[in-house]
């Protein structure tokens, strides 16, 4: 099967601003695929421009075949889209929600309802049915978005940032609903900023900074090429990290010094070299697995990029 | 530039976008807006009419209180559809980021505003029928056609939600119509032949008056109050409908630009 979504050398500036340099990636028939970058990588721009939200400035967009700037209409009903403001229709209820947002999909009357229904059952929005969107809470909204991003039964659902400022139970409740939709072959791209996430419902990532993809892979393949299977943080205090290094073998470990800390990368068990540096007086050592979280500190740097 | 004057291509699904304003309008708002429609007739009727008509017998031969009837229509009519598509269609765009939901379904944003717009002509039509059946009702109609300024309110609608609209695309917050409202409507009707025959200004003044949309809003509502229906209404139409035009694409033209960067 050919992909759903074909990106070339995608582009967006405003005058002399470049937000989007050259992006290109595929995204395969029931593949999720996860944007992770900072706050202005560059992710949320790279969306807009496949849901039409905004004009790029160069490349190509491949959206089932169909170029979303010249086909709007074909593309958009073939997509759900969940976007990171809260765009519920305060003005209507729940379910009125759901049900004039399918009218502008041409779905109407009995079949609206029906579908309304099923959606409300799906994010657990039921019993808020006849509720003013004014009294659900934040993950409800969210909840309530997703299931209107469904109203059209698409091929595509695109996620901007699906559980940013969300409670833990609320986020664990959206990605268990976003799980089982990956497991019924939906096709997903979403961004986050959330490691967590990403690792949770991708299986693949683009790292993102500077409106640039810096890698791109399975959360397990990126982990495993960058860090490796554990870290292990020495906090040095005070300390200068260069007689700690000697003390732990020649070469040292894959390691990176920021500040006050020391993170050493092993590809293997790492009680050995715990022990170790314990032993060299230093009690402040905290070994634990390599996550998403090092792979992308270490591409795309500790600094705030603002 | 003359692409901001082109107009816009707008299909069928224009008609949901009215719909949903409608849906909203009869969960509840309609109670206000009969009560407001109601109320506003009835005050200018007794203000103008009774208080200064005791004082103003007759203009042109017609009783005071009759002469004004095709102002209160205008009036009315400009009013509904300017408060719709200024604070309600601005709270759509901005505040509930209504737009940017809708057009992430095939509705486009073209049809959006549209959308907006027609909802706005249709209740500044709820507003005309509701004064020509106060009118009616009190006795003050003069002539059964009358009733043919219930469907021309659609067109008085038409313009004055589109210039409305027009406001909105350009709105940076609530405050700016404050001025549309002050320097620009409320001139209007001073300017209109409303409640005094434009004639009274002045050559200067009168000939202003003819270049706004309220002037022929409110000349043609008076031929079909008295009973005149012809080709000089329709004549009053083709300026109302070219104000509509421009400020109809200009409008969607611009929130365009604006939301889609």
């Amino acid at each position: 099967m050919p992909p759903v979504i074909n990106i070339r050398d995608l582009e967006k500036s405003f005058g002399d601003l470049e937000v989007v340099r050259g992006i290109s990636f595929e995204i395969e028939p029931g593949e999720c695929v996860g944007l992770l970058g900072p706050n202005g990588a560059g992710k949320t721009s790279t969306l807009k421009m496949l849901t039409g939200q905004m004009f790029r400035t160069g490349g190509d967009v491949h959206i089932l075949g169909l170029d979303p700037e010249r086909a709007p209409e074909q593309v958009k009903s073939r997509l759900g889209v969940v976007s990171q403001d809260d765009t519920t229709d305060p003005d209507l209820t729940v379910i009125d929600n759901l049900r004039v947002f399918a009218r502008y999909f041409g779905i109407r009357g009995v079949d609206a309802f029906a579908r309304a229904k099923e959606l409300l059952e799906f994010v657990h929005l039921t019993e808020k049915s006849g509720e003013k969107i004014d009294n659900l809470s934040g993950g409800m909204k969210r909840r309530l978005l997703i299931a209107r991003a469904l109203i059209n039964a698409p091929d595509i659902l695109i996620l901007d940032e699906p559980t940013t400022g969300l409670d833990p139970q609320a986020r664990h409740l959206i990605w268990q609903k976003l799980r089982l939709l990956k497991r019924q072959g939906t096709t997903m791209l979403l961004t986050t900023h959330y490691m967590e996430e990403a690792e949770q419902i991708c299986d693949r990532i683009l790292i993102i900074d500077g409106g640039r993809i810096l890698d791109s892979g399975s959360p397990r393949d990126l982990v495993h090429r960058h860090v490796g299977a554990e870290v292990v943080e020495v906090l040095l205090g005070d300390r200068s990290p260069q007689p700690v290094l000697e003390k732990l073998g020649q070469p040292p470990p894959r390691h990176e010094i920021t500040n006050d800390m020391l993170y050493l990368y092993l590809d293997g068990d790492s009680s050995a070299l715990v022990a170790q540096i314990r032993s060299a007086g230093i009690a402040e050592v905290y070994p634990r697995q390599a996550t998403l979280e090092d792979v992308f500190l270490k591409i795309a740097g500790r600094e705030l990029s603002e | 530039m003359t692409h901001l004057f082109s107009l816009p291509g707008i299909g069928p699904r224009t008609l949901t976008v009215w719909d949903r304003n409608r849906i909203v309008w009869a969960q509840g708002a309609w109670v206000s807006t009969i009560f407001g429609e109601l109320m506003e007739p009835i005050l200018y009727i007794f203000a103008f009419g009774y208080g200064l008509g005791s004082m103003v017998p007759s203009v042109g031969g017609v009783p005071y209180i009759s002469f004004i009837v095709p102002g209160a229509l205008a009036m009315s009519v400009m009013y509904s559809a300017s408060f719709e598509c200024t604070y309600g269609s601005f709270t759509r765009m901005s505040r509930q980021k209504t737009y940017e939901a809708i057009m992430l379904t095939p509705v486009a944003l073209e049809e959006v505003v549209a959308g907006d717009i027609f909802w706005g002509a249709t209740k500044g039509l709820v507003g005309g029928f509701f004064v020509v059946l106060v009118v009616s009702v009190a006795g003050l109609a003069q002539h059964v056609s009358i009733v043919l300024a219930i469907p021309f309110a659609l067109v008085v609608g038409l313009t004055f939600a589109s210039m409305a609209q027009l406001m909105t695309s350009i709105a940076k917050n609530y405050d700016f119509f404050t001025y549309y409202y002050t320097v620009v409507l409320t001139p209007f009707w001073l300017l209109s032949g409303a409640f005094f025959p434009l004639e009274q200004l002045g050559p200067f003044w009168h000939g202003v008056g003819k270049f706004l949309p309220l002037y022929h809003a409110v000349s043609a509502f008076r031929m079909l109050a008295q009973g005149q229906p012809g080709l000089p209404v329709v004549n009053h139409m083709l300026w109302l409908l070219l104000y509509a035009y421009v400020a109809f694409a200009l409008s969607i033209n611009l929130i365009r630009t604006r939301i889609i960067k």
